[in-house]
């Protein structure tokens, strides 16, 4: 039975402008590139074009992915972080202080993964993650929340808090640095330092 | 602007929210300088960025429409003329200003080369300058590759000499400016760059001269993001350090709502 390529292979057919590569590196990462650029922006059609961007700049510059920085999907998954809060800001420029509610935790945490799917090659580092955010304290979640998924730099985030930017700071610090210990512990680190 | 220079330590503890995207602009353009000269820091923020992209596997898992996947194969299929990057010597990807100010930037490091052999005795020193500029030279050139939008600079109503440029962006925070025609300045002035926000204060975003070719390439780092500029200035300023805000005499500029998608 033959074997599934791997990411590397697709990214080599990439190169030579396979078209079947392209698709297949789609099934693989579309669903993750999809959710988190919905899970940002609130919005199918706009989420429907982060992932259309995402992939048409991977076919079109395969070699901006550089294997020796780590695996291909967590860095696809920052190529779409950062493409939907930059059109999470561009959006929303005119319309701040939209802020949002600083209670809202919704990183997906104490969830457990909804099921094995074989599809999604996210299912177990997903698992991992949300482990080590569990570990996080509430308020440690909180910025890593405000920040990541909505974009505020941590001067927004001590207005919408109503705390301190230096209280916001060492949260920031804290929690980042202690999800990393964490996923070092756990040898998720190791896998993509 | 005269900022104060971060120390390791400083710099150190700020990383995880530089990686965010979460600090000020004054912040975040310190550390830009301190990661330019901070292998220790760049590595730091390499790791912090893997992290940020294993975060994003932490979300509500939703199948996208099932329409999107033909979408998507369909316009990449209509690209399909585009050569083969492998095929294409890189430098090809380069408009012509471009290729001259990297082959600039390749003629000063073999300058500093033999520099380097000349003066043993200061042979520490230039070392750090090779590294800083190879540097430079490899994020100039990645940025140039990465660059998702860019917008066009022209002179300044009134000046004398014809300044075209062109403002590469890439995602996020980085650019390369490319400009063409500027004036030898005095000795002891240098050229500002200036980010203009939406409530028309600016933010220095560092300071250059040209050379007797008149051309200047420089990389610019964004403080915050690029969504948070409405515009881009320059500006003469008395050097080497350039002023806390503009004083002198606008000589170039661009709208960033000019923006005109695509890259090199």
């Amino acid at each position: 039975m033959a074997r599934e390529p791997s990411d590397q292979e697709l990214m080599a057919g990439l190169q030579q402008r396979d078209h079947q590569a392209l698709a297949l590196l789609y099934d693989r990462y579309a669903r993750s590139v999809y959710s988190l650029a919905l899970h940002i922006l609130r919005d199918q059609a706009a989420a429907e074009d982060v992932t259309q961007e995402v992939f048409l700049q991977l076919w079109r510059q395969p070699e901006r992915y550089v294997q020796e920085r780590g695996p291909l999907g967590p860095w696809l998954l920052r190529v779409t972080r950062n493409r939907a809060i930059d059109l999470l800001r561009r959006s929303s420029r005119e319309r701040r202080p939209a802020h949002p509610d600083a209670r809202a935790a919704d990183l997906h945490i104490p969830d457990p993964s909804p099921g094995p799917d074989e599809h999604a090659w996210s299912a177990t580092l997903a698992t991992r993650v949300q482990a080590a955010l569990g570990e996080l304290s509430d308020a440690q979640r909180q910025v890593i929340e405000l920040a990541y998924f909505r974009g505020l730099t941590q001067r927004e985030m001590a207005d919408v808090l109503g705390l301190p930017l230096g209280t916001v700071k060492t949260r920031v610090r804290t929690a980042l640095r202690r999800l990393a210990e964490i996923l070092m512990r756990d040898g998720v680190w190791t896998d993509v330092g | 602007m005269d900022r104060r220079r971060l120390t390791h330590e400083l710099a150190s503890e700020e990383l995880p929210a530089y990686a965010l995207g979460a600090l000020d602009a004054d912040e975040s353009a310190g550390l830009a300088e301190h990661l330019a000269e901070c292998p220790l820091c760049q590595a730091d923020l390499h790791r912090f960025d893997a992290l940020l992209g294993l975060l994003g596997t932490a979300v509500p898992q939703e199948s996208p429409p099932p329409g999107l996947r033909e979408r998507v194969l369909a316009r990449a299929a209509s690209e399909a003329h585009v050569a083969p990057i492998a095929d294409r010597p890189a430098l090809r990807l380069l408009p012509r200003w471009a290729r001259a100010a990297l082959a600039a930037a390749a003629a000063l490091v073999l300058i500093l080369a033999g520099t380097v052999a000349l003066l043993l005795y200061n042979q520490w020193q230039i070392r750090q300058e090779l590294d800083a500029l190879r540097a430079e030279q490899r994020e100039m050139a990645s940025i140039l590759a990465q660059s998702a939008w860019w917008a066009p600079v022209t002179a300044e109503a009134g000046q004398g000499q014809p300044v075209v440029g062109r403002l590469y962006l890439q995602e996020g925070q980085a650019g390369v400016l490319v400009i063409d025609g500027l004036a030898p300045l005095a000795p002891g002035q240098v050229y500002q760059v200036w980010l203009i926000r939406p409530d028309n204060t600016r933010v220095s975003a560092g300071v250059f001269t040209v050379d007797a070719s008149q051309r200047a390439t420089l990389v610019i780092h964004a403080p915050g993001t690029w969504s948070a500029y409405q515009g881009m200035g320059i500006t003469v300023e008395p050097g080497p350090a350039g002023s806390p805000g503009p004083t002198g005499p606008r000589v170039a500029g661009c709208s960033l709502a000019d923006w005109q998608p695509g890259g090199l």
